[in-house]
């Protein structure tokens, strides 16, 4: 009874998937569109030129007179190269300091036993509810003041290398990592460090990887925090370089819509290229 | 006797920086907030204590409740992206050829980022020939442009639009990677058991991807209180016509480094802090509920 | 020179003193021979000669230097305001000569933009504040009530402030002194799109002189054309437009506010009625100062008749729509019922922590005085604030562009330009405060008097009266 009606299943599965398919790549495709549309419309007015209306009535969704230049006016103008390189350090050293401390910190309190985890365990949980948002006006005023390492790019890396959500969640990921292994390393006489670096690490790497996504897409995208922290020019990341740059093409939205395309470029490519350990590194979020 | 000194001290060591950088980073501006909150400061000179005067100047502040209720009202966000992205995530969790290309294609506007998205919707929305006038007025639902961003009602709904479209590839890749630890044999359980396409889903995928749904509403919802780029961004910097776009973060970077008004900002901050402290404490409760 | 041959002078004739002294000492005997000797005798020759003698004459003062006591080795920093890529030449060129005035203060000038008056603010938090920065005179009250300006009026001479135009340099007092030296004034005037006139039946002779004709005018454009206007506030200090344009008194004798009186609420009403019968722009009245290029792009683009700006900003128009700027002119805007015309200016303030405050009152006057303004206004139709620069052949020449069809007029102007508004405290709290109340009204339909009302009781309690 059970067979027959598994093979039936299966039968009814295949035709399923034979005729929905086309049904089910009309509904992909609506929903790309939705996405790519607000993409396609910046790159049609990059390409615009000078007579071709960037707004209108009806809207003109292809430029007459298709041309680079805006792109060349925006590269000459501002260096829109250098907020890139300059995002892309700020997120290598946050994610290697942020992990690495978080991985250190996860250890003991998931593999140790001493006086006061408990207490640190729930001081850690509650920090959890600070909002960041909470921290900056302070935060501004001790990078001002205290530290004096506002309009570097130092003042972006450091407040972000503690992250209780990390913490926790390679906390959990340690705790997986079986017992027998440790100890018997323990036995031979390694030190902690040791067996922290060379036998759990490399067990939790898929979520060593999610925590280091989790933590380098924020610091790419940040926005508040950096915009208030910095303001040499050749220092800004990429979203404060951007809204500079609306700033000062404001009187022209094709020089805007170049800038932009211009400043997102690298991201897509690389995108296109580490695209698994993102999906990977997110789904690790989930089993973990 | 050296190694068991040592021994003892280990663990202490390796949460020595996180602890470090928790205290500068987090307790210190927590305790300066609490006390900058009870004084009146603008940076450039030293705070002078004023009690609780910001408290009770909030209270009246109409521009205040309304940021709080935007910052609530933005909630509905966070069912609109589950929904949506379940839905694609459901979508996607089959074995058609060129999936995987979907797949990168509606992960593209989270890595894009805000500012670059923000450009973008405030092209699509222009009052005088932008594609989304054009595309009501062609199809007949308007006869003139609607200057999108100056109208009140319209700052927070396309702040949100903008959040949705931003988050559901996000939240979209979790659930997919939900969806497809649940085994096929449930599955076919539920279709000998009669379960037609969509009670399939209903009955064995959502209930098998309960803990991504928890995860992804907790925080979810917890940056929705806490939203402030669409807003600077899309009403450049000022908060929309009327303080329509105005939140709870925006309204208290707008007093703190706008107006100068640290003090006041401040004591903004605590009942930030409050709120998501309360928000917390209502998810862990929930989340114990649940797991019964 | 003559101390050099002064001592072995000496020496030699002392020398040969003794010499003679010594040569002539002989034995005493009877009767005077003459023996003859050989006597070693040094004689001095005066001879008369030409000789090539270099001169260096002790420096005189340099006619542009005219702050003393200059920091030596001062490193000095100079922020501008929108002023790059365009006029990099011309604040290279003056840095150069004010390097030849006043020769070891070094100079390091960067340009900012829209977010200029932002990152003032934070580097003065932080405590490295530029020493001078070019900003617009809007500004100037609220730095200068924070105490974190030099005070122009003590630290200048007198003679250095008669340079400008006294009403301009006394534009925005604080406690009845300066904290500002005025820069490069901008005559705002209509900048017209004659074709849309042309299509709307009208002539330049048909455009509004006063605040009121402005109304009828773009109700008129509006009927014909279907195009509104694009009228703007100065929204960075909305009780400028309310004092100029609807001839209201912001303050009482006492300090108080009120600005809730019959003419305020003519005057928001005015704009409350524009907006609701669509004959001005919704989205262009209350643009940010640091976006009203936006609005030029509007211009730019035909969907306004008038747009009040600068001839300075023509250029812009003509590099976004070429077509267009054959059909441009520029005219006198319209005058407010106060019958007065705001300044638009920029001005040059120093940071009151700078390490040289001489050197930096030196390079802030340099840039402001009459030579430099006049090089300035040479490359761009922007107007000095000092009057003697008018009198150079530039200014009284006929116009031939578009762009300077205002300059012949522009000194009497300039020179009447002045400030009407009290010094307002807390001018940043305050004027949001107005915004909320003219958006209120605007948008939210809250009746002109009533919105006006709560905002004077509001501003009141802000300061305390």
């Amino acid at each position: 009874m059970a067979t027959i009606a598994r093979s039936q299943t299966l039968a009814n599965r295949s035709r399923m998937t034979l005729s929905s398919a086309a049904g089910w790549y009309v509904v992909l495709g609506i929903a790309s569109v939705v996405t790519i549309f607000p993409f396609f419309w910046l790159v049609t007015t990059a390409l615009k030129g000078p007579n071709d209306a960037v707004f209108s009535f009806p809207p003109q969704w292809i430029p007459y007179e298709p041309t680079l230049h805006n792109f060349t006016r925006v590269w000459q103008q501002i260096t829109v190269w250098r907020f890139f390189l300059n995002s892309l350090f700020v997120a290598t050293c946050t994610v290697i300091l942020n992990v690495t401390v978080s991985a250190l910190a996860a250890y003991p309190l998931a593999k140790m036993r001493f006086p006061g985890r408990e207490l640190i365990f729930y001081s850690l949980l509650a920090t959890l509810i600070v909002p960041l948002e909470l921290t900056y006006v302070p935060g501004y005023i001790l990078a001002v003041r205290v530290f004096r390492y506002d309009d570097t790019l130092w003042s972006l890396i450091f407040p972000n290398v503690f992250s209780a959500f990390n913490i926790f969640l390679l906390r959990q990921a340690f705790q997986a990592v079986p017992n027998d292994l440790i100890d018997a390393a323990r036995i031979d006489g390694a030190s902690e460090l040791r067996i922290w670096a060379q036998i759990v690490l490399p067990t939790v790497r898929p979520s060593l990887a999610t925590a280091a996504v989790f933590t380098g897409v924020t610091s790419w995208n940040a926005l508040l925090w950096p915009s208030l922290m910095l303001r040499t020019r050749e220092i800004y990341t990429l979203p404060v370089g951007l809204n500079t740059l609306r700033g000062m093409f404001s009187a022209d939205f094709r020089l805007i819509a170049a800038g932009t395309i211009i400043a997102i470029i690298p991201i897509l490519i690389g995108f296109i290229f580490a695209q698994r350990y993102f999906v990977s590194g997110l789904s690790g979020a989930v089993k973990g | 006797m050296k190694a068991r000194i040592w021994s003892r001290v280990t663990p202490y060591l390796f949460l020595a920086p996180a602890l470090i950088f928790m205290s500068v980073f987090t307790l210190y501006p927590l305790v300066a907030v609490g006390y900058y909150s009870f004084t009146e400061y603008d940076i450039l000179r030293p705070p002078t204590p004023v009690g609780f005067a910001n408290y009770q100047h909030l209270l009246n502040d109409n521009v205040f409740w309304l940021s709080l209720r935007n910052s609530f009202v933005y909630l509905i966000v966070t069912p609109t992206i589950i929904i949506l992205s379940i839905a694609l995530a459901i979508a996607l969790n089959r074995k058609l050829p060129g999936i995987s290309f979907f797949r990168t294609l509606y992960y593209i506007p989270v890595i894009t980022g805000s500012v670059a998205i923000g450009i973008a919707w405030q092209f699509l929305f222009n009052g005088s020939g932008g594609p989304i006038n054009g595309l009501l007025i062609w199809l007949g639902v308007i006869e003139k442009p609607i200057v999108f961003l100056t109208e009140p009602d319209f700052i927070l709904p396309i702040a949100m639009l903008m959040t949705i479209w931003m988050g559901v590839g996000y939240y979209m890749v979790i659930f997919l990677a939900a969806l497809q630890n649940i085994s096929e044999d449930l599955y076919d359980a539920a279709l000998i058991d009669g379960c037609n396409r969509w009670q399939k889903h209903w009955h064995v995928s959502i209930p098998g991807i309960r803990p991504a749904i928890v995860f992804v509403a907790v925080i979810s919802s917890l940056s929705a209180l806490k939203v402030f780029d669409e807003i600077y961004i899309l009403t450049n910097a000022t908060g929309g016509v009327l303080n329509s776009g105005s939140t709870i973060v925006f309204y208290l970077w707008k007093q703190a480094f706008r107006l100068q008004n640290v003090g006041y900002a401040s004591a903004i901050a605590m009942v930030l802090l409050i709120i998501t402290l309360s928000f917390s404490i209502i998810n862990v409760r929930l989340l114990e509920q649940r797991d019964d | 020179m003559r101390r050099i041959f002064a001592l072995p002078l000496a020496i030699i004739s002392l020398i040969s003193l003794t010499l003679s002294a010594c040569g002539s000492s002989t034995p005493q005997t009877a009767q005077p021979q003459i023996v003859t000797q050989i006597v070693r005798e040094t004689q001095i020759v005066e001879v008369e000669k030409t000789v090539e003698v270099v001169v260096t004459p002790t420096p005189g003062p340099h006619p542009e230097a005219v702050i003393s006591g200059v920091e030596e080795g001062a490193e000095i920093t100079f922020w501008t305001f929108y002023l790059s890529p365009t006029f990099d030449q011309y604040i290279k060129d003056t840095i150069a000569r004010f390097n030849e005035a006043y020769p070891g203060v070094k100079v390091r000038w960067e340009d900012r933009q829209a977010t200029l008056q932002e990152e003032y603010r934070n580097s003065l938090a932080a405590g490295n504040a530029p020493d001078v920065v070019n900003i617009p005179t809007d500004w100037v009250l609220e730095f200068a009530q924070k105490g974190q300006l030099l005070n122009m009026s003590e630290a200048l001479p007198p003679e250095v402030q008669k340079q400008y135009f006294e009403g301009l340099f006394n534009q925005v007092n604080v406690g009845g002194a300066s904290y500002q030296v005025p820069w490069y004034q901008a005559v705002d005037g209509y900048l017209v799109n004659k074709q849309l006139l042309t299509q709307a039946g009208l002539t330049i002779d048909d455009l509004p002189k006063t605040f009121d004709e402005q109304k009828e005018f773009c109700a008129r454009v509006k009927a014909a054309t279907g195009i509104p206007c694009g009228l703007r506030l100065n929204t960075g200090n909305l009780l400028q437009s309310m004092a100029y344009e609807g001839n209201v008194t912001i303050m009482d004798a006492n300090g108080r506010f009120v600005f809730d009186s019959p003419e305020a609420v003519s005057w928001l009403q005015y704009y409350v009625d524009m907006i609701k019968d669509e004959t001005t722009a919704r989205d262009i009245l209350l643009l940010n100062s640091s976006d009203d290029r936006i609005g030029l792009e509007r211009f730019s683009a035909g969907q306004m008749p008038f747009y009040v700006t600068g001839p300075q900003l023509i250029r812009l128009v003509r590099e976004s729509n070429p077509g267009l700027y054959g059909y441009l002119a520029m005219v006198p805007r319209a005058v407010g019922r106060s019958g007065k015309l705001p300044p638009v200016s920029m001005s040059i303030v120093v940071s009151k922590n700078t390490k040289y405050p001489r050197a930096a009152a030196a390079l802030a006057v340099f840039f402001t005085n009459p030579r430099s303004m006049l090089e300035f206004s040479k490359l761009v139709q922007i107007f000095p604030s000092t009057p003697a620069s008018y009198d150079d052949p530039f200014f009284t020449q006929p116009p031939v562009a578009i762009e300077d069809q205002i300059r012949p007029i522009a000194r009497d102007i300039i020179a009447r330009q002045s400030n009407i508004l009290p010094e307002i405290p807390r001018l940043n709290e305050v004027n949001e405060i107005v915004r909320q109340a003219i958006e209120a009204a605007i948008f939210g339909g809250v009746p002109a008097e009533q919105a006006l009302k709560d905002a004077v009781t509001q501003a009141n309690t802000l300061i305390g009266k």
